[in-house]
């Protein structure tokens, strides 16, 4: 209790400093006025009593700081100096000012930027896909370590022989560019960038189609024999205004 | 008579408030300057007692409620601030005494083991 009621007197005189400043320095004065009249009394000048109490007491300022550590918290009175220091200074100096905000918004946002964007591509499970967590990546490592693609025969062979995977898809490691037009009509061919996938791709994911229909154990994967494409949302909502753009043929 | 420094005692963190509350206690209400007199009497030469250290001591001992401070005039017609012991100061002083002794009934007991 007695320890609490003195904490919050402390920090009440951390927050109003000066306060208790001159009913100190009126005590200490009191102080030296009543040890000068014992010096007296026992038989000094008063200007030699007045030295020996001020060699007596050693020194005031000293005690007034003592005073000053004992009754607030020195550290957040210092704290609060410092930081109207610093407004008065930043006021001061306008094109300081300006360049240092300048400089922490432009760091801040870029900083702020990566972040959204290795939140969404790192850190976020891929949309449609049924269960994240139980998605893994499988690499070629060389001597050197590191994480690398891997082949189709390889692919193949751990595809037959997994025991602790429910599937395992492939998809070549860059986006290929490709036009895409229409078949002997009007429709100008436009240049796309697609990605070759296994034919299990979307059964593994778990994935769902807008519209239409994804490709899966009912098609091939024997060359030319299912020559079909699964647009990307983001494909499609640019060409929404043409509904007719899913179960048509169009020349790759 | 041995050499000044060797046989002055520095206080212990914390003991000069119990000395202080102490003091007030057996002498009634009194200034820092009487305490400092009063102090200096009691235990000089052994004790070391700078009397500006007085005063952290009593704000320590006055925001803890256990002392209260009031102006008022000496018998020589000074005027000096007066503290004097307040209900809950007494009831702190006889729990801090009781610490302190179980702190030095410990440390004595040590000693004379180790020894």
């Amino acid at each position: 209790m007695a320890s609490l009621r003195r904490f919050f007197l402390r920090l009440a005189n951390a927050l109003r400093p000066g306060r208790a400043e001159p009913d100190l320095a009126r005590e200490l004065t009191s102080h030296l006025t009543l040890l000068e009249d014992d010096f007296r009394r026992r038989g000094m000048s008063p200007e030699e009593a007045r030295l020996a109490a001020t060699r007596a007491f050693n020194g005031v300022e000293q005690t007034k700081e003592l005073h000053r550590d004992a009754r607030s918290f020195r550290w957040l009175d210092d704290a609060r100096r410092d930081l109207r220091h610093a407004g008065r200074l930043l006021r001061r100096d306008r094109l300081f000012t300006a360049t240092a905000a300048l400089s922490l918004a432009l760091g801040i946002s870029a900083n702020t930027t990566i972040f959204t964007v290795a939140n969404a591509l790192l850190f976020q499970p891929p949309a449609g896909v049924v269960e994240p967590d139980r998605l893994v990546d499988i690499g070629t490592s060389g001597l050197r370590g590191g994480f690398g693609p891997s082949s189709y025969p390889n692919y193949l062979d751990i595809r037959e022989r997994t025991t602790s995977l429910d599937g395992v898809y492939a998809y070549s490691r860059f986006p290929q560019a490709m036009s895409l037009g229409g078949v002997g009509t009007d429709v100008g061919t436009e240049s796309v960038f697609g990605s070759v996938v296994t034919l299990n791709y979307f059964t593994v994911l778990g994935a769902i189609p807008a519209a239409g229909r994804l490709f899966g154990r009912a098609d091939s994967d024997h060359p030319g024999a299912s020559p079909v494409v699964v647009l990307s949302h983001r494909f499609w909502t640019r060409h929404a205004q043409r509904p007719s753009i899913h179960g048509g043929r169009r020349g790759l | 008579m041995a050499s000044e420094s060797t046989d002055r005692v520095e206080l212990l963190q914390g003991t000069l408030d119990l000395i202080v509350l102490r003091a007030l206690d057996t002498m009634g209400p009194q200034h820092a300057y009487g305490l400092a007199a009063r102090l200096e009497q009691v235990a000089e030469p052994s004790l070391r007692l700078n009397q500006g250290t007085l005063y952290p001591a009593l704000v320590r001992l006055e925001q803890k409620g256990w002392i209260k401070g009031a102006w008022q005039r000496t018998e020589t017609n000074r005027e000096a601030k007066y503290y004097s012991v307040t209900k809950a100061g007494v009831r702190g002083l006889e729990k801090q005494t009781e610490r302190w002794r179980r702190l030095a009934g410990l440390v004595d007991k040590l000693l004379l083991n180790e020894g």
